[in-house]
Parts: structure tokens; sequence; C-alpha cells
């Protein structure tokens, strides 16, 4: 059977399906123009939501996660729990003299976890810190944006970097001193002054949850010893290879008597609960990837990825029907054509092929210039810069302007999703047209 | 004995009944005729007697209500539609009256198209392009090979018609009313250059024409009236 379909010579089909196209060009254009306009609208909205999916994960990532992610928690005693892993540096060579391992990595850093209250004259508030230090993670200001002051003074022991929504609640600008007091493990309060020298641009909700101080004064108020931080972050030259060193790192540490936690996928700030109510104390380990320590944000991409589908399908419905009818027409304005090629001996399966043939060959070129247009517009967007309007947007897509993004996975997606879709739209009008009886070429009256 | 194995198609017993609402019309009742290799034969009648419903049925594009056709030694009740498909393209060749060439190809591409259905000749451009222009002369359109059939007069496109039925060397060839559509000089130059491709390649042809000066330039000529043939007789 489909051996048989391509012992036929198709160049004189294709000849056929390519002049019937060009001699109806009024039907065949309208039809080209909607496919065209359909795959069009269809790349700018997957390029908007790949784009708000790749600036959230780098947001997200870049504010609380390394590509992978070594920390855990430090429990003095069974009730309590605090984000830290104790001798570090000792975890660091060991990962840094595995070639294996060291062979994949493009930065390691670390950074102190902590949650604290930040007091200004007027009010407080509490929330997340992070104790950074930008001799490691001097690329962090390129992301942040200062609106005001300079963070790279947080290089500096005493200073902190708050977002403009903190300076708000807080009322505070650069210059100003807060008082900074966290919780111990001893169920003290210690407090420390940190001058105010960045105020950050916001980047939508997650500003709320990230301060960044120097990571010497997280360790002065915890009472943390040099050899304690927070987490490692470990940033990979390549992401494709994060599952595989995943696997080393856990074997490494395994194999060096470290105790690690159950894999939990859930960013390390859920952790507090189960942790501490667990009997065990000391140090456990806990391995990381980025996806888990923003998967709490999975829901936004999960939003922007059904309204591309629901979008997606209703234009497709719409291209399907459109087809469906032009193929129609053209079986009923070609009925005396197909009667007589299968008077004079086409087989029906090759009436079919050369409908749909037709459809290909019009969605093909029409899908391609509307994806071709489409990245254009959304690569020209991109360089516009446009500022996004709403609040709400701003918040929650993490960015103050529309950020698209092309993806070839996405261009190739679209265009074979068109295309197969008009010639599914294609097929049942392309099999009616095989069942037309040789006789229609002859008995027609005009 | 000559008779049984020269015998190319034999149409046996056949009636065709068409259903129009609680009407039926029986086009054709009866029907009982031999024909041989290398005849040239019409059929005549009046309108309605049922002509076109005859031919189509030898064509294969129709089947019979009740009775057989035997057509190059098969019984084409038997046959699926494949079957009677590939019928058509290897034993028969098409006519119409109307022409029905393909419009959008021109007349070298309509005369190559039922080579390139052909699974032997679709991959062989060479023999292909040998045997459209060996026909196109015959019909002595060698010199339009790139015009439209609407850029031909309709003699012209009657021509390519039949370059194009002849093409595949089928043993039938099949023409309702080949000639209704022409004038009467340009109808004669037809019947001439089929009567030349009869004589040369012994080719049968197979033609109903109302034209009485036509008629009596075939060899035989069957007369149908009311479905029922009311002569069959061979001239000269
Ligand atoms: N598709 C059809 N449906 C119903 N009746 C039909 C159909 N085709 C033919 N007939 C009827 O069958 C009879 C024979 O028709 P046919 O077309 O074979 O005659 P014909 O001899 O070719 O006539 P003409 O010389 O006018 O072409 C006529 O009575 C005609 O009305
Ligand atoms: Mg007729």
């Amino acid at each position: 059977m489909f051996k048989y379909m391509f012992k036929i010579n198709l160049s004189k089909i294709f000849l056929i399906s390519y002049r019937n196209i060009i001699k109806n060009r009024a039907r065949s254009a309208i039809l080209a123009i909607a496919i065209l306009l359909v795959t069009f609208i269809l790349t700018l909205v997957m390029a908007i939501t790949a784009g708000v999916d790749d600036n959230l994960t780098k947001t997200a990532s870049t504010l609380m996660s390394g590509d992978l992610n070594v920390g855990g928690f430090y429990k003095i005693s069974s009730s309590s729990a605090a984000p830290a892993v104790t001798e570090y540096t000792k975890i660091t060579s060991l990962i840094m003299n595995d070639p294996n391992i060291k062979s994949e990595i493009s930065k390691i850093v670390d950074r102190i976890r902590g949650y604290g209250r930040l007091i200004s004259d007027e009010t407080s508030m509490d929330m997340p810190l992070w104790g950074v230090d930008l001799r490691n993670e001097n690329y962090l200001s390129k992301i942040l944006k200062a609106h005001e002051g300079d963070f790279d003074r947080v290089i500096d022991k005493g200073n902190m970097a708050i977002f403009e929504y903190h300076a708000r609640k807080l009322k505070v600008k650069v210059g100003d001193v807060v008082t900074l007091s966290v919780p111990t493990q001893r169920n003290t309060n210690n407090t420390k002054d940190v001058k105010v020298v960045a105020i950050l641009k916001d980047i939508g909700f997650l500003s709320q949850f990230s301060v960044f101080l120097n990571s010497a004064d997280l360790r002065d108020v915890y009472q943390m010893k040099e050899n304690v931080t927070g987490v490692i972050m470990i940033y990979l030259k390549n992401l494709n290879k994060l599952k595989d060193v995943e696997n080393k790192v856990n074997k490494l540490l395994t194999d060096n008597n470290y105790k690690l936690m159950e894999k939990d996928q859930r960013p390390f700030f859920l952790k507090f609960d189960k942790v501490s109510s667990e009997p065990w104390r000391g140090q456990k380990i806990d391995i990381t990837t980025w996806e888990e320590e923003i998967s709490f944000l999975r829901w936004i991409i999960k939003i922007f990825n059904a309204l591309t589908m629901i979008f997606t399908v209703i234009l497709l419905v719409i291209i399907a029907f459109g087809i469906m009818n032009a193929v129609m027409i053209a079986i009923k304005e070609r009925t005396i054509e197909i009667g007589t090629l299968r008077a004079i001996g086409m087989q029906k399966i090759m009436v079919i092929k050369m409908f749909l043939l037709e459809a290909f060959l019009l969605s093909a070129t029409a899908s391609i210039l509307g994806i071709t247009l489409g990245a254009v517009v959304a690569l020209f967007l991109n360089i516009l810069h446009i500022p996004i309007m709403s609040e709400a947007f701003r918040s929650f897509l993490l960015s103050n302007e529309l950020i698209l993004s092309v993806r070839i996975d996405n261009i190739l997606l679209s265009f074979f999703i068109v295309v197969i879709v008009t010639m599914l739209g294609a097929i049942y009008p392309s099999y009616r047209a095989s069942k037309l009886k040789p006789i229609v070429a002859i008995n027609h009256i005009d | 004995m000559t008779n049984l194995i020269s015998n190319l198609i034999s149409v046996e017993n056949v009636c065709k009944d068409y259903k129009l609402g609680a009407v039926t019309v029986n086009a054709l009742k009866e029907i009982n005729i031999k024909i041989s290799i290398g005849e040239f034969m019409t059929i005549a009648g009046p309108s309605g007697s049922g002509k076109t419903t005859l031919l189509n049925l030898i064509g294969c594009v129709d089947v019979p209500t009740e009775g057989e056709l035997v057509i190059d030694g098969k019984g084409i009740s038997r046959l699926s539609d494949k079957e009677l498909t590939e019928l058509r393209l290897n034993t028969i060749g098409f006519i119409f009256q109307t022409f029905n060439l393909i419009p959008v190809l021109n007349v070298y591409d309509n005369v190559e198209f039922p080579l390139l259905l052909k699974n032997d000749l679709s991959k062989n451009k060479k023999e292909r392009k040998e045997r459209v222009m060996y026909f196109l002369d015959k019909v002595g359109l060698a010199d339009h090979l790139n015009h439209r059939p609407s850029e031909l007069s309709g003699g012209q496109r009657q021509r390519v018609a039949i370059a194009r039925a002849l093409v595949s060397k089928p043993k039938i060839v099949l023409a309702d009313e080949p000639t209704a559509n022409l004038d009467s000089e340009t109808g004669q130059n037809i019947i001439d250059l089929m009567k030349k491709i009869n004589r040369e390649d012994h080719t049968t042809f197979i033609f109903s024409t109302h034209d009485t000066s036509i008629i009596k330039q075939a060899q035989r000529v069957v007369v149908l009236k009311d479905g029922h043939i009311s002569s069959d007789e061979m001239m000269k």
C-alpha cells in the first residue's frame, strides 16, 4: 500500500496542485493570508509565553537558586532547623577536586539563607534575607538594577540592598540605617545596624522575598562561624547536564559519609516545618535543582501555557474549517476534472493525495511566511523594550517590560501543528473527492 | 474459433435502469453485442436511445443493473474499484464529447498524464517523451506543446484528447459523440484521424454519433432504439 503510493511519479500531480493554487489566486490568497495570520499570531503568543518562562526562570533562579544547590539544615536540637551547611569549604573542595564534576561547572558560590526583621525609624517588616559575597557574585548587579544608590557597595560589610517595595514599606532612602534583628537557635534575638546603599528596581512579587546583605553581617548576627554558609550554589556550563551532575554530586557526598536528606522537590523555605519535626540532630545535606527551588512559580507558566493552548486551539479550528471549506469549493468546481482523471485511470488514493498536496503546498508556504514574520516582529518588539503598564502583570511576570523569546522548538512546533491541522481539514473533502464516480466526467450538462 | 480469440468485448444480456424518484427508466434492455479487435464501430440511434449508457458500461465507468460485460477477458462484475481503474488505465482510452482536458496543464502534460499513472512508465521520462511526441505528431499538434487547452480551438482540443486517449496504447478507444461540438469539416478531420489510427495500429474504436455522414464511414453500425438493438450491420 505504502509502496504503491510512492511508485507513481508525483511531479505532475505537484504541478497540477501548484497551478491550481495559482489559478484560483483570490481564494488561495485569502486562505493563505488566514493561515499566515494564524501562524504569525501563534508565533507571537508562543514567544510571549516563552519569554515569560525564560525571564521568570532567570530572575527567580538569580534571586534564590543556583542551577544546582548544595544546601541543607543544621539542627542544634531536635525541634530546631537552621538552613545552614557547616564546614562548607570542605564540600566545595571535594566537588572542585572531582575532575568529572569540576569540568561541568562554570561557577560555584555560596550564600547565607536567613529570615528576620528589618526595623526602620517608622516601622518594621519580616522577610527572607540573603547574605551574598559580591566578590564572587559580581554579575548580580547586571541583573538587579539599582533604582537609587549602588548595588556593588554591598561588597563592603555593613551595607545592604533592598527593593523599592521594601523602601516604600519601611519608608527609607539610600543612606538610611535600619536595624536587622534575627532569632537565633538559642531563642534570643541578635541585632545589627546596616546601611541601605541601594534601592533596587522591583522585579515583581519575588522582590518581597529578597533583600541582599553582605554575608559577613549575616554571619555576625547568626553568630555563624566563617566555615558555615547557607547554600552552595553551582552554575553549570551546560544545563542539559544538570541531572547528571546532580547524581555525581550526590554520589560524591554519600561516598564521603555526608548524610543526605530525602529528595523533596519543594523550595527550601517550605521544608522548615518538616525538618523541625524530625528527630535527628546535626547536619544533613540537601541537594536541589533550580527547578525545585522555584517550583512554587510554575503556576504562572502553567497559566500562560494554558492560555496559549486555548488560543491555539481556537485558531486552529478556524484554520481547519477554512481549509475544509476551500477544498470543498475546489472539488465542486473541479468535479469534471476529477471524474475525467478517474475515468482515464487515476486511483482513488491518488485523488486524495492530489488534494492533500494542494492543501500542504498552501499551508506550508503560508505558515513559513507567518512564522518568519512572527519571529521578526517578536525580536523587534524585544528590542523596543515595551514597558508593561499593569502593576499586576509586572508583579507576576517578574518583569517591567515585555520580554519575548523566539525558540526554535516552538517554531517547528507551530509549523507542524498548522500543517497537520490543515491536512486534517483537507482529508475529509479529499476523501469525498475520491468518492466521485468517473461517470461525472461524462454525464454533465453545462 | 478465430471469433473467440479476437473477441475483445462481450456484452451479455445487459440491462441498465436509472431510478428517477418513483420512476424507473430502462435505458438498456437485454443488450447482447460482441466486438472484436480492430473494429471501427459506431453506435447510432435517436436521442435517449441509450448510446451514452452503453458506452459508459463498456468503458467501465458505470455498472449494469443486470447482465455481464467481459472486457479483454475480464468479467467486470467481479472487479474491485481499484481493478476497474487499472482496466480503464491500461485497456481503455476515452475521448469525451466535451474534450475534458486538464485546464491547468499544457498540451504535452495533458497527453503525458496517463503515462504517469502507469507504474512501468512513470519513472521513464525518455520513453514517455517518445510516446507523447509520436501521438502528438500523429494528431498534428507537435508544434503546440506549450499551449494550455484554453488557448486551443475545439478541433485542436479534441485532437489533444485523442492523443491522450491513445498514448497508453489501449486496445479500445471509446468516444461519445466526439464531433458533436465541432464544425463538420473539423469533425471530418477527427474521424479521418481515428480511421488512420485504426488502420495503422489496429486500435478498436467505438463511437457514437448523430451525424449520418459519419455513420456511413464506419465498418459496423449498431443502431439503438429505446434501449434495444434495432440493427447491427457490417458495411461494405
Ligand atoms: N443519470 C441518469 N439518470 C436518469 N436517467 C438517465 C441518466 N442517464 C441517462 N438517462 C436516461 O436513460 C436513457 C438513455 O440515455 P442516454 O444518455 O444513454 O441516451 P443517448 O442515446 O446517449 O442520448 P443522446 O443522443 O441525447 O446523447 C434516457 O431516457 C435518459 O433520460
Ligand atoms: Mg448521449
